[in-house]
This record gives C-alpha cells, sequence and structure tokens, in this order.
C-alpha cells in the first residue's frame, strides 16, 4: 500500500484525510513557576483515546510529575511503575486508591519530558494510562493505571509532587477512532 | 466578593492561559496531594 505525500496546492481528497491517525487537540505553553497545570478542552467525544507531551521545559528540583483528570485531585486512582537506574537497580511503586497518578513523568532542573497516553477520559467509562518517563540517569521506566470512575472528562492536569514547572509546550493529540 | 486569602507566598496554580495565587480550597486540596506522593525513585551516580 502507498501513502499519499502531499504537495502545495493539492487537493485533499476525504479518504486521505479521515485516514489521518493522530490530530493535534491542544496545544498550551507553561507559565513560569507554577505548581500546577490544567488543561482544558482536551478531551471530547471526538476521539477515544490520547497521546500527552510535554517537552521543552523544566522542574524547579527533581521531582515526580502527577497526573490527574480534571482541575481537582480526589481518590480513585490506580497504578503501578517499573523504573531502574543507569546502575541496573530496579524499583516498584504503586498508587493504591491515590488522588492522583503519581508517575506519569519525572524530570530535572535541566531537563523534563511527561510522556503519557489516556484511554477513554472522556467516555463513561474507567479512565487508563500508560506512561513512559526519563530522568536521564536516575529512573528510566513505566507506569500504567486506571482511574476507577466512570466521569467523562474534558480536562486534566500536572503537578510535580514538588517544587514547580517552568516552561515548554504541553500537546494533546487525538487519535482517530 | 472573594474570601479568600491572597498572599504572594502561595503556589501558584495555571488554568490554560490563566496564572493566578490558588484559593484557599486549591491549597489545600494540592497540599493533600504532595502529603500523600509517592517517593522519588531511587538515584544513584551515573556509572560512566
Amino acid at each position: 500500500m502507498t501513502y499519499p505525500v502531499f504537495a502545495t496546492g493539492d487537493v485533499l481528497p476525504a479518504s486521505d484525510m479521515n485516514a489521518i491517525g493522530l490530530w493535534l487537540v491542544k496545544s498550551q505553553a507553561v507559565g513560569s513557576g507554577v505548581s500546577s497545570v490544567t488543561v482544558t478542552g482536551a478531551f471530547s467525544s471526538s476521539f477515544d483515546n490520547y497521546k500527552i507531551v510535554w517537552t521543552g521545559g523544566a522542574l524547579s528540583t527533581t521531582a515526580l510529575v502527577q497526573v490527574y483528570m480534571g482541575a481537582s485531585t480526589a481518590s480513585q486512582y490506580y497504578g503501578g511503575r517499573v523504573s531502574v537506574n543507569t546502575s541496573a537497580t530496579a524499583a516498584f511503586a504503586a498508587d493504591n486508591n491515590a488522588g492522583a497518578w503519581s508517575f506519569a513523568g519525572v524530570g530535572n532542573v535541566d531537563w523534563t519530558v511527561v510522556s503519557f497516553e489516556l484511554y477513554n477520559p472522556n467516555r463513561a467509562d474507567e479512565t487508563g494510562i500508560h506512561a513512559q518517563y526519563f530522568e536521564r540517569t536516575n529512573a528510566l521506566g513505566i507506569y500504567t493505571g486506571y482511574l476507577a470512575n466512570s466521569t467523562q472528562y474534558t480536562s486534566f492536569s500536572l503537578a510535580p509532587n514538588t517544587g514547580t514547572m517552568t516552561g515548554g509546550t504541553i500537546r494533546v493529540y487525538g487519535y482517530r477512532n | 466578593m472573594s474570601m479568600d486569602t491572597e498572599t504572594n507566598n502561595r503556589p501558584k496554580i495555571q488554568i490554560d492561559d490563566l496564572i493566578r495565587e490558588m484559593t484557599d480550597e486549591e491549597l489545600a486540596a494540592y497540599e493533600a496531594l504532595q502529603a500523600d506522593a509517592s517517593p522519588l525513585p531511587n538515584t544513584t551516580s551515573d556509572p560512566s
């Protein structure tokens, strides 16, 4: 199968456009020294599943980046993480009816990458998360979890477990249904 | 009229492009979240 390559002035067939798998839904710049960022208008019935990435920014100190749905924390967040450092020392932890997913990302003052997927955030069903995090030599791992309610969310929030966030852009992409 | 106590030392919350100090309710929820947070991953120096 060949895939289309578009050039300036081309007619865009509906069949090609409707095959685009990932769509940028929202782009949000992060301010300076904020303890949390809430991104509204991120989820809708247009997409069941989403990819969210925050890059280009930094934390005020080495910290975890927590994720919670909506603008306020609650409970019913469950998840587990497996991480390893570059000395091959492994570590495990879990969230058990917590107020947020704890390990959407890990960052430091020089470099932070937060990258995770959300499943069913706007459906009347449990929301799932799968994250991978990188804190250079210290914490490289994955985290998966779910939120035990059937709330249909339109927003989410990021918050370091200590310190603040500065800069970079949070981008929300929808996976085409 | 807002009954929130405003200072220059409160954590800031960002909602889309709006950045402001947390309200009393937001601050209480934020402090509860931080108190419940998991510990940092294990750390070691870079072996290289």
